[in-house]
């Protein structure tokens, strides 16, 4: 077996010992494993009966250029076709008791492999196997395709996913802002050799960044080993993304959809995680995504809700959208709103009262945000991916608490003064808001 | 948080209410199977399992009481009354739903026909303040006007939504169709109509009966210490004791095919199954439920993924019986309902040992899978407590707890034999239906 597990955190370690009598034990550390090919960071929990662990390969969209939009996708899912004894990957995973499943962001794309322990460890080199030799034949990559395609047909009924993808693509200034799935003539063109050749260039192990959550026993370890090994021993050529530059007035764009009803989305640029604005944007989040819900009984599920929120930092930088659904809140009066918070906040900031008040949303929604294995080790990862500690988690969570409403009025002239607007119409309408 | 004011503590001592925690309890210790239980300060039951992943704490409280109320039946009455007092202003201060969104928590109301379930997932540091808080509120109700027109409008909309989901409507027709009185004959959510016929005096009523501190089933999971539930309340001093008895349901013996209108076409198939109680006989369902329907593993499933046809199939393994229920809706009706029938025709046959092995690892897998977070966890105890056998909750135990180790005797032969001593019997058949429009020449007539 591997190397030594270094504790990153001590103060956590002696948190945890001394917690025996308390009425709320700490989180559990996340440790750091050496091995050899790349670091494993894991938060390690004996009581768990299943594990996960994840690989970040910076291969996301930003990688691709116009004319291979969807390319991303294409590879990732190819990866979970390819045919292990006759099976594709993900149905044999998935048959022999686990869960394989990629998904591809604005810079990264993400495996994950979930399972009891003792099959993680047999499934692991038939996962290896297919990162390492994935099956570009014409048959798999045509699998794919129709897999990516029915993704987007999925995110295309959702009106709140066409106006993020409308935000994202006018807000980066590279691949980043391609379509996720690509487009329908892009997708079509892309062949198995572009597939070969993207996968040589950047699923490559000095792109990777390993994580687990759950019961992730030393032999686990090595399974991930094994996955952090699929991969070539090379680096990347570097890429860097950035937001292009907001217009003095908001950048208004519409499309049509076969929705019932009309959805606003305002998208900001946003403080990454490894930002010392980040807490104090989660803060805001709190505020907008609390403003507008009218009274209830119970947390009303996203369909009764006038106002979502959706923070996008696994991208750096990262994206901030504000959208308003049109069954619940005339979009024009939610665009008034928002821009009627956002200036407050800018002018005053906040009172005491409403700082507490909001911080104290803000600390609960950062500690419910990543429950399951597949989030928590996402969240470590993501960390990890944009120059933050792999444990930040507890350390966002006191920086929430630290929060003051001089940093609330940075943010909101620093982040939030400047827009664009995504407008979702139903094809039978054509109103905007203005 | 939550204090109690002085006006709290004067009507305390005027109306023989305890709102504070009880007397230190002994420290709660784990039963073998890991699972740490006990008796609440003011009767009741709880349950507590520590679960150290996340920084959270799934928070529930359970209540064995029939949806339609104890007297004559008042469809919906259980989950108004528990809507309605998440939204009312308690002596203690801010209505407890709204307290929780303040923490940044989650909360929901779950209807079943012989259960109530207030669930809440928030921040583990919170988990102290949020015992007691949901524990005053439920164990003491406060009703008021405001409360209930927050609550008719939420559920109005929820019923309103659920309308267009063509599985939750077959699905309450089918266990509706399969027994001849009692709560399940009844959804869980109230029409319109029946939403105004529920005041505020029949909600105090079922309330002071059903939430009594001695009928609840208070289980906390996630990244807690047991001696979290000392914060609960005792309640009042006057209430009832005891609990209420599991319910058991009538069946009729062959249920008459029904067709009703609705948002969308679908078919529905139901059938009874068995008892809580009949532990392996219950997870064999469970086990062809998951082989059949799981989505995107599931046989049929998977036969169906390529269509527009959704299909959905389960196991409700209550006290006595339980229901197996498919839904089946978009799409080519008759051919998915002839993929279904096919698939259980073939379930009736034993599988062969390495289809059986193979479906079996991914059947444990998905039941792990299902109670991985706190939440997750703290309903299922709260499911299998008050269905009258805690002890074969999946949570309990893990892998060596009953649950598993029913499953992992079951055999190709037990399963294919269950399920024909079951799906053999008649079942249920429930046809929604659309309104036809109107005739094409009717328009032309009208035009001219």
């Amino acid at each position: 077996m591997i190397a030594s597990r270094i504790v990153l955190s001590a103060a956590l370690c002696a948190l945890l010992a001394g917690s025996a009598s308390a009425t709320a034990p700490a989180t559990l550390p996340v440790t750091k494993v050496d091995l050899g090919s790349a670091p494993l960071y894991v938060q390690n929990d004996t009581t768990s009966a299943l594990a996960g662990i994840q690989v970040l390969l910076r291969a996301g969209l930003d990688r691709q250029s116009a004319a291979q939009s969807g390319l991303a996708a294409l590879a990732a899912e190819t990866i979970a076709r390819t045919p292990i004894d006759g099976v594709p990957l993900a149905d044999l995973v998935a048959a022999r008791g686990g869960t394989f499943s990629s998904s591809v962001g604005p810079q990264y794309v993400r495996f994950y492999l979930q399972a009891e322990p003792a099959t993680l460890i047999a499934l692991a080199p038939l996962v290896a196997r297919a990162m390492a030799q994935p099956d570009t034949s014409l048959a798999v990559v045509n699998a794919a395709r129709a897999i990516v395609a029915a993704h987007s047909a999925d995110d295309e009924s959702n009106p709140v996913s066409v106006g993020l993808e409308m935000i994202r693509q006018s807000f980066y200034d590279n691949g980043a802002a391609l379509p996720v799935y690509g487009t329908t003539g892009t997708l079509a063109n892309l062949t198995g050799a572009d597939v070969r050749a993207y996968m040589a260039a950047h699923y490559v192990r000095g792109n990777a960044i390993v994580s687990g959550a759950g019961n992730v026993t030393p032999a686990v370890d090595d399974a991930a080993k094994q996955l952090a090994s699929a991969f070539p021993s090379a680096s990347d050529t570097p890429v860097v993304t950035a937001a292009r530059p907001f217009g003095s007035e908001p950048k208004e764009i519409v499309t049509h959809r076969d929705i019932g009803v009309p959805y606003l989305v305002m998208g900001f640029a946003a403080p990454s995680v490894s930002d010392k604005d980040f807490a104090a944007m989660l803060v805001v989040r709190g505020v907008l995504g609390d403003a507008f819900d009218r009274p209830s009984a119970t947390t009303l599920p996203i369909i009764s809700r006038a106002v979502g929120v959706v923070y996008a930092y696994d991208a750096s930088p990262a994206e901030f959208a504000v959208y308003v659904n049109g069954s619940q809140l005339d979009p024009a009066r939610g665009l008034t709103a928002v821009q009627a918070i956002v200036s407050s906040l800018g002018a005053s900031g906040m009172t005491a009262d409403q700082l507490k008040r909001y911080k104290t949303i803000a600390h609960g929604e950062w500690q419910t945000e990543d429950v399951t294995l597949a989030d928590r080790a996402f969240a470590i990862g993501n960390f990890v991916a944009f120059g933050a500690a792999p444990d930040s988690a507890p350390r966002i969570a006191e920086a929430i608490d630290a929060v003051t409403s001089a940093d609330i009025k940075r943010i909101a002239t620093t982040y939030l003064k400047r827009y664009t607007v995504a407008l979702v119409i139903p094809r039978a309408a054509d109103k905007s808001p203005g | 948080m939550m204090r109690v004011s002085r006006l709290g503590a004067a009507l305390v001592a005027a109306l023989g209410v305890s709102l504070v925690g009880a007397a230190p309890a002994p420290v709660p210790v784990a039963g073998p199977d890991g699972v740490v239980r006990g008796t609440l300060a003011g009767g009741g039951s709880y349950i507590v399992q520590p679960a150290p992943g996340a920084p959270v704490a799934g928070i529930s409280l359970w209540y064995r009481a029939p949806s339609t109320g104890f007297g004559d039946p008042q469809p919906g009455l259980g989950r108004v009354a528990a809507t309605v007092i998440a939204a009312s202003q308690p002596i203690t201060g801010t209505p407890v739903g709204r307290y929780i969104g303040q923490l940044g928590g989650r909360i929901s109301v779950t209807a079943y026909p012989d259960a109530v379930a207030i669930s809440t997932l928030v921040p583990a540091d919170k988990a102290v303040d949020v015992i007691r808080a949901l524990t005053a509120s439920y164990f003491t109700p406060v009703i008021d006007d405001a409360g209930v027109t927050v609550a008719q409008r939420d559920l109005a909309e929820e019923g309103f939504f659920r309308q267009f989901s063509p599985d939750q409507v077959i699905d309450d027709l089918l266990v509706s169709d399969l027994f001849t009185d009692g709560p399940a004959r009844y959804p869980t959510i109230p029409t319109p109509q029946q939403l105004q016929t529920i005041d505020i005096a029949k909600i105090k009523q079922f309330a002071a009966r059903a939430f009594r501190p001695s009928n609840a089933v208070l289980v906390v999971t996630g990244a807690v210490d047991p001696s979290v539930v000392d914060a609960a309340v005792t309640g009042p001093v006057d209430a009832a004791p005891g609990n209420e008895p599991a319910l058991t349901e009538h069946p009729v013996p062959q249920p008459a095919p029904m067709t009703v209108n609705g948002a969308e076409p679908g078919i529905g198939l139901g059938w009874i199954g068995p008892t809580i109680a009949s532990e392996k006989e219950a997870t064999a369902f469970d086990f062809i439920a998951d082989y059949l329907f799981r989505p995107e593993t599931g046989v049929v499933s998977n036969a169906m993924a390529k269509t527009k046809t959704t299909i959905d199939g389960k196991f409700v393994t209550y006290h006595d019986p339980g229901v197996f229920l498919i839904t089946i809706a978009g799409g080519d009706l008759p051919a998915a309902k002839s993929v279904v029938e096919t698939a259980l025709a073939r379930v009736k046959k034993p599988l062969d040992e390495r289809t059986f092995a193979a479906a079996r690892q991914s059947f444990v897998y998905h039941m792990l899978d299902d109670i991985q977070t706190p939440g997750e966890l703290a309903d299922n105890f709260g499911w299998y407590m008050v269905e009258g056998n805690a002890a074969y909750a999946p949570g309990a135990g893990g892998q060596r707890g009953r649950y598993f180790a029913a499953a992992m005797q079951l055999t190709p032969a037990f399963v294919a034999q269950t399920v024909s001593a079951y799906l053999d019997r008649p079942g249920a058949t429930v046809t929604l239906a659309t309104a036809k429009p109107a005739p094409a020449a009717s328009a032309r007539g009208a035009a001219k």
